[in-house]
This record gives structure tokens, sequence and C-alpha cells, in this order.
């Protein structure tokens, strides 16, 4: 394993002078693929409570009323 | 007894699906005028909203051509499935015994002679107003005369896809552009080729082989979208 | 051969297999990425002519052959739903479209952060790049296909065929190189592999990252199919059942 390459933490920011490049790139990079896994996340949260609340409205409707299809 | 009825071999259905769609075609002219009028004042905005002068323009002008006629073939795509979508003559076409594959062929023939080749036939006048060198008048309409069919073609697999949909406005567009690239891309360079004084067979055959493609493939494409779009 | 296809296509046991092994990836895809980027970022000798701008390549070549694989595998699930009606594989293939076009976009920016310093333009249109940025249209092109239908059926069935059609983007990627040269000059070294004899603490870690992306793309597509499923089985039974379940441990 190779040894470290940057004397410093400020040296390190500054990826010998190709800062924003390098780290306008990784940003990009750690954002897009950040969403990517946040939003299928997060839908689940919503989809598990809206399908969860469907169930319940649906147990209480005492005779077999026919169920309106809701659009999605 | 039913009466005795002609049938129609392959080319004979040909022929009269050609002689059909001609004839509709004719009896909207503006569908024909509409494109080519829209192909005339766009290559006229550019000398007009920018600098006028034959060099810059001569510059830009087999981009600026190249570019107008594929947004007017685009534009032009709507005259091909929006009336029979909405009389019920697509239904019927989708059900009729002789194979698809050849009636949309016929169809989008039929309509790049009426919207395509029109704007082939113009060019020549945008290329003059446009300042185009002389030796790249060839190019220009040899490219044009490829690549119009295989836009034709590309547009109606669009068309075919959102001609069910209520508000599809620009998303024809958003579709069949970046498929349409390739086409602009050898056609404007191309003329570029003739501008340089070098050989034109390469590109050439590079627009008839997309053209080729195109032809044999789409109508696969346009078929399966068509039955999408349908029910 | 049926059987199996059928089994295949069933959208809870896809459900249910993912469920199990869905940490173990998470937890290998992280430690692969993390491995990478570390190593990447901290680690591995600077370029002698990129200095350290050269870090950004151990995201940019990834992605860039990311998206491309999952095209194809976006193409492959369309075809599987429109030759067999599978609509697990149209809901494979709706996931695969934003995590696409994001890696495409990502590929895209990266690239171009990694040529201004290197080549002195942040874009230029070559064949690799307009290619590229096609292939972006594409994927944005099919997921408004499919968001503008109404109907969820023709939807699918609609993107489907866009993504088969939009295949004739692929070889143009591959070929694109060799037709621009014979349109103009051929540019002097734009190719973006320019990896000579390289010692090994530079392209392991792109072996890191190579394979935690594509752990990432398994692991993004999983989890948007697994909430597809959910949305569009929740008439199915294992749905109530899996809500019930799922409400006594909130």
């Amino acid at each position: 394993m190779p040894d470290f390459q940057f004397q410093s933490l400020a040296d390190f920011l500054a990826m010998g002078g190709y800062a924003l490049y390098v780290w306008l790139g990784y940003g990009f990079f750690f954002i897009v693929m950040g969403w990517n896994l946040i939003q299928p996340w997060r839908d689940r949260q919503k989809i598990l409570k809206l399908l969860r609340a469907r169930q319940q409205r649906e147990a209480g409707w005492q005779d077999n009323r026919p169920v309106p299809e809701e659009v999605r | 007894m039913s009466s005795a009825r002609r049938t129609l071999g392959l080319l004979g259905t040909l022929r009269a699906s050609l002689s059909r769609e001609l004839r509709v075609a004719l009896r909207s002219p503006g569908n024909i005028v509409n494109p080519l009028m829209f192909f005339v004042i766009a290559v006229s905005l550019f000398p007009l909203g920018g600098r006028s002068d034959p060099a810059y323009l001569s510059g830009i002008a087999p981009g600026v051509i190249w570019v107008t006629a594929l947004l007017a073939v685009m534009l032009s795509m709507e005259s091909l499935f929006r009336g029979d979508y909405e009389d019920g003559s697509l239904e019927q076409l989708l059900l009729s015994p002789q194979p698809l594959y050849f009636h949309l062929l016929t169809k989008v023939f039929a309509h790049w002679l009426m919207t395509g080749l029109p704007l082939v036939l113009l060019a020549p006048v945008l290329a003059m107003m446009m300042a185009l060198p002389g030796e790249a008048y060839g190019a220009l309409l040899l490219g044009l005369l490829l690549g119009t069919p295989t836009l034709n073609l590309i547009g109606a697999i669009g068309m075919a896809l959102t001609v069910g949909l209520s508000r599809s406005g620009v998303l024809l567009a958003v579709l069949v552009l970046p498929l349409s690239i390739p086409v602009l891309v050898f056609g404007a360079g191309l003329v570029d080729t003739a501008l340089n004084g070098l050989p034109l067979m390469g590109l050439a055959s590079l627009l008839g082989a997309l053209l080729v493609l195109a032809a044999i493939l789409s109508p696969l494409a346009i078929g399966a979208a068509l039955r999408i779009s349908v029910n | 051969m049926m059987q199996w296809l059928y089994k295949l296509g069933s959208p809870k046991w896809f459900y249910d297999m993912t469920t199990a092994f869905l940490p173990w990836l998470s937890g290998v895809t992280f430690l692969l990425l993390i491995v990478g980027l570390v190593w990447g970022l901290g680690f591995a000798p600077p370029d002698y002519q990129m200095g350290d701008n050269f870090r950004i390549i151990y995201i940019h070549v990834p992605t860039a052959v990311g998206m491309i694989w999952i095209y194809a595998m976006m193409a492959t699930m369309a075809a599987m739903h429109m030759i067999w009606n599978l609509k697990l594989a149209d809901m494979v293939a709706k996931s695969c479209a934003l995590v696409g076009a994001s890696y495409c976009a990502v590929a895209l920016f990266t690239g171009a952060v990694w040529g201004k310093p290197t080549w002195g333009t942040y874009w230029i249109w070559d064949a690799k790049l307009t290619a590229t940025l096609i292939m972006l249209f594409i994927y944005i092109g099919i997921m408004a296909l499919r968001a503008a239908f109404d109907s969820e059926t023709s939807g699918s069935k609609a993107a489907s065929v866009l993504t088969l059609v939009g295949v004739v983007n692929l070889p143009i990627i591959y070929y694109a190189a060799i037709w621009w040269e014979t349109l103009h000059q051929p540019p002097s070294d734009l190719g973006l592999r320019a990896e000579g004899a390289n010692p090994p603490e530079i392209w392991i870690p792109a072996l890191f990252t190579g394979f935690g992306l594509i752990g990432l793309v398994f692991l993004i597509v999983i989890l948007r199919t697994r909430n597809e499923i959910l949305l569009r089985e929740r008439r199915a039974q294992w749905v109530q059942e899996l809500l019930e379940q799922e409400a006594s441990h909130a």
C-alpha cells in the first residue's frame, strides 16, 4: 500500500492546484449518486404509508361494495 | 353469390396505397405548403437576426440549412398519422390483410414525396440566400435527397409513438431529434467535404446506408408503435 | 424452460430474493466504493503530466462504460417485455432509465472537468462526446415518453419500443471514432484512455471503483424495482400481508 500522497489536509483539499475540477467532479458524482440512492428509499416509505392507509380504509368497509379503482 | 372480386397482389397493393396517400395529401395543401414556408422563413431568420455578410453566411450555411430542414420535416410529421388516427382509418390499416410493413413504407414514402422532396427542390434557392459557394450545391442536394427520407422514417417512428397522446407537443422533437443527429452530421458534413474539395463518396455512402437501414427497420418500429397508440 | 421463465417473471420471487441479499449487496458495494475512492483520491501517486487532476478518472471511466452497459441491460429487459410480456422485465427497465441517465450525466460532467485543465476546453464536438450526449438525450426521451401516457401498459410498451429503437445508438458510439476520422482531421490524441505502462497503484483503485459502480447500478435498480413491484402489485395477497408486517414493525 503506497503512502498518503498529501502532506496535510489543506494539501489534500487543494489537489495540487486542481481543486476546482477534482472537487466539482467528485461533488457532482456524490450528489447524483446520493440522490439515486435516497430517492428510492424515500419513495419506499411513501409507498408503504400510502398503501397501508389504503389497506386500513378498505378494511373499514363493512359490506362488499365495489372498490373504486384509484389512479396511481 | 358474391361477385368475383379483383384481388391485389403486393405490387397492386402498393400502387393503390400510394395513390390513396397522394390523393389524400393533395386535398390539404396546407400540409405541403406549411413545412416549406417554415423552411424558407426559418433559414431567412439567420441572416436577418445575425450578420448578413456572405463570408459569415456561407460558413454557417450547411448547418443552418440542414438543421432547418430537419425541423421542417419534424413539423410536417403531424400530417402523417394524425388525420387517419382521428377518423379511424388508422385502425382499419392495422386490421388490413396485407402486411402492415409495406403499407407503412408506402405511407411514409408518399409523405416524403409531398413534404420532404419539396424541401430538397427548394434547397438551391435557400443555398443562394445563404451565399453557399457553387461547388457545394450538388453535395447539398445529394445529401438532402438521401437524408430527408431517413428523417421522415425516423420522424414517423416518433409520430407513431405519440399520435395517441393528447398533449404530445414538443415530446415528438425530444424523441426524434437525438436519433436524427447522425443524418444531420453526415449531411452537413457532406457539404463541408465538397467545400474542401474532397471526394464525396464516403459520406454519401454512409448517408445511403442510413437510409437503407431506416427503410428496412423503421416500419417494424412504426407498426409496433401504432398498435400501442391505437389501443 | 417456460416454467423457469415464468418463475423469473414473478415479481414476488424478485422481491423475496432481493430482500435476502440486499444488505449483503449494499455492504459489498459501499466497501468497494470507499476503498476505491479513498485510494484513488489519497493514495495513488499523481500523474506526471496531469498532476492530481487525473484522480477524476476513477469516477469518469466506470460511469462512461456503465451508462452503455445499463442501456444494454435496459434494452434486453425491453425486448423481454415485448416478446414474452413479462411485467417484471418492464419494471426493471423502468428502474434502469434514471440510473443510466445519471451515469451518463456524471460521465459527461467529469469528462468536462477533466478536460479543461488537460486539453484546455470543457467540451469539444468529437465523436465520443457527441455520441454520449445523444445517449443522454435518448435516456431522457424514454423517461419522458413513459411519463406522457396515462395508461401504464401503453406507456410501458411505448417506452420499450423507443428503447429498442435507441439501440442503434450503441454501435454509433462504438464506430463514431472511426467515422469521424473520415470527416475531419484526426484530433491529436483526444483518446480518453491515455494509459501507458501504469504502475498497479494507479489502476487497482480503478478496479475497485469500477466494480463498486457496477454494484451501485444493481443496488439502485433493485431498490427502485422493489418500489415499482409494491406499487403495481398492491392488490396482491402477498403485498397485503407484507404491509401488515411492516405496520407491526413500525
